[in-house]
């Protein structure tokens, strides 16, 4: 006696339904929002204002930030995923690495801010122990609450994010295809230039893109670290949350969230396009 | 050969591995040195100081029931959907992994500005409970438990399990609960920690929703006394890195494979 089997979207339902109240009907009314009027009618009121000056150059500063953190963040990955997987020497190197990396990346918000006052802070220890030996970081103009001093802070999550990236796409790198170029007496740096940095390649872009979503959305750390002087997209929309949501005046908010979902998911879609190729080829 | 013109030591990797060593060390070193100085030199004022704030227990406390009650409805809830869509409804999986990609399309800030209105015009008394959070915050970790149960669920070998018990005479409720969740043990641990890390770190949600959980009160801390703050961060990473020895420790007594602690980007 065989017993008449559920249907399978019967159990998935539970979770869709979780999905759908508190992930897709929240992006879904960040967009119907975003042009939406206050009187409730259509408008692209909201999107060109999110354009226009004050909130253009939101996108730019977070893009350059982002751009800037997933470049260094991206080269300085790299070049630590290929040590960590090649260097033999101490075993526990690499798991201890990886292990680290799995946390790090995951580090952000307001610990991480506080890590970086209490190093390079106006009083931190690494800024003091620099001026004993007569470097002085704050009177070279530096200051941790700024765009530089936020590229320092978004590394600390970047590069071991990519780290985490790079590792497969390392690991494919398999010796026998360099034994093979120098046996066919290409030198180290023909092997590179032709064999090892195109395989690369793909895996490198997909994550340098990974990383500029990455930076691009966050806001806790900026947030906690500057207080909102430098201008970034997220805190603009935190901004609005915290001052307009609640008496429903303005609708702007809305398409600044709108512009972020839009850029970040560009990213992503770009990211697991190269992901695909990656995984094509290291299979 | 090569070996020859091969130096013994490679000083290139070397200097990569210990420069972002030491970038990675030197924050953390300068919290935990940071947090125990004040003006008059070394001193534990910082930790006495948080331990009499009522303040800070409050937050404690919140933090860790949000992270009690998400992990484990988190749980009840992904367990049996990833378990579903391998057993029986496979078709179904590139949906389900999809969705819980998406919340990296979804920037936490934006699901905030996009809830807050909706939470506000359907259920306003939601608003009024902290744990309004924990629908949020399992949506937040999806991407992490699901990925950490899926890589679990495909290292055993499902089928050959299913076929053993169902041959046995296990129906299907026996060969989940009696098989596969004990297979599943260390799998549901990496899960549970990833989901706890979120939650005890979630900063964006509660602050902008007005709950003072751990984060949010070691941001206000900040405003005025960083020592006081860097003692909190202190505590908050130290925590972590014991919560995943211990799971680490606890899955290597199970006998089960590495734990997922880590996710792999979108």
């Amino acid at each position: 006696m065989k017993r008449r089997r559920l249907p399978g979207w019967i159990g998935i339902l539970p979770f869709l339904t979780v999905a759908f109240l508190f992930l897709i009907w929240p992006a879904y009314a960040v967009v119907l929002q975003a042009f939406q009027g206050a009187d409730g009618g259509f408008t692209l009121d909201n999107v060109t204002t999110a354009a226009a000056a004050q909130y253009r150059s939101a996108f730019i500063t977070s893009g350059l930030l982002s751009l800037v953190t997933a470049l260094i963040g991206g080269v300085l990955g790299t070049l630590l995923t290929y040590a960590v997987c090649t260097l033999q020497r101490p075993r526990f190197l690499k798991s201890a690495m990886s292990t680290f990396a799995g946390v790090a990346s995951q580090f952000g918000g307001v610990p991480l801010a506080f890590a970086f006052v209490a190093s390079i802070g106006s009083a931190g220890l690494v800024t003091s122990l620099l001026n004993k030996i007569g470097l002085d970081l704050y009177g070279s103009g530096f200051s941790l609450l700024s765009f530089s001093g936020l590229v320092i802070v978004y590394l600390y999550f970047q590069i071991p994010l990519m780290l985490i990236i790079m590792t497969p796409a390392v690991e494919g790198l398999r010796q026998s295809w360099r034994e093979a170029a120098e046996g066919l007496g290409a030198s180290t740096f023909q092997y590179w230039a032709r064999v090892g940095i195109p395989l690369l390649t793909p895996a490198f872009i997909g994550g340098v893109v990974l990383l500029f979503a990455n930076s691009f959305a966050a806001y806790a750390t900026a947030q906690v670290l500057t207080s909102g002087s430098v201008n970034l997209v997220p805190i603009q929309i935190g901004f609005f949350v915290q001052g307009n949501v609640f008496a429903g005046q303005s609708q702007v908010g809305y398409a600044l969230a709108l512009g972020m979902i839009v850029v970040v998911s560009l990213a992503l879609a770009i990211n697991i396009t190269l992901q695909r190729r990656v995984a094509r080829w290291a299979s | 050969m090569s070996d020859t013109r091969r130096r013994t030591i490679p000083f290139g990797r070397w200097a990569v591995v210990l420069g972002c060593v030491l970038f990675f060390a030197a924050p953390l070193v300068a919290l935990a040195l940071f947090s125990f100085t004040s003006k008059a030199g070394w001193s534990t004022d910082a930790y006495t100081a948080i331990a009499k704030d009522p303040q800070f227990w409050k937050s404690v406390g919140l933090s860790l029931t949000l992270a009690v009650v998400t992990t484990a409805l988190s749980l009840l809830l992904m367990v049996p959907t990833v378990l579903w869509v391998h057993m029986r409804a496979p078709k179904y999986r590139s949906l389900v992994e999809a969705i819980t990609l998406l919340v990296f399309a979804v920037p936490p800030i934006t699901l905030v500005i996009g809830a807050t209105g909706l939470l506000l015009g359907l259920v306003p008394a939601l608003l009024g409970t902290p744990f309004v959070l924990v629908p949020f915050y399992i949506v937040l970790s999806f991407a992490f438990t699901y990925r950490a149960l899926d890589t679990g669920v495909k290292a055993l070998d499902l089928r050959t399990l299913t076929d053993a018990a169902q041959s046995l005479g296990a129906g299907s409720v026996m060969t989940v609960t009696r098989v596969i969740l004990p297979n599943l043990r260390t799998a549901i641990l990496g899960a549970a920690f990833l989901t706890i890390t979120v939650v005890l770190g979630e900063y964006v949600l509660s602050s902008l929703f007005l709950y003072n959980t751990l984060p949010v009160y070691m941001a206000d801390v900040g405003t005025t006394q960083a020592q006081g703050a860097a003692a909190l961060a202190l505590m908050t990473v130290l925590f972590t890195w014991l919560l995943l020895i211990g799971v680490s420790v606890v899955s290597r007594r199970l006998g089960g494979g590495r734990v997922t602690t880590t996710i792999t980007g979108a």
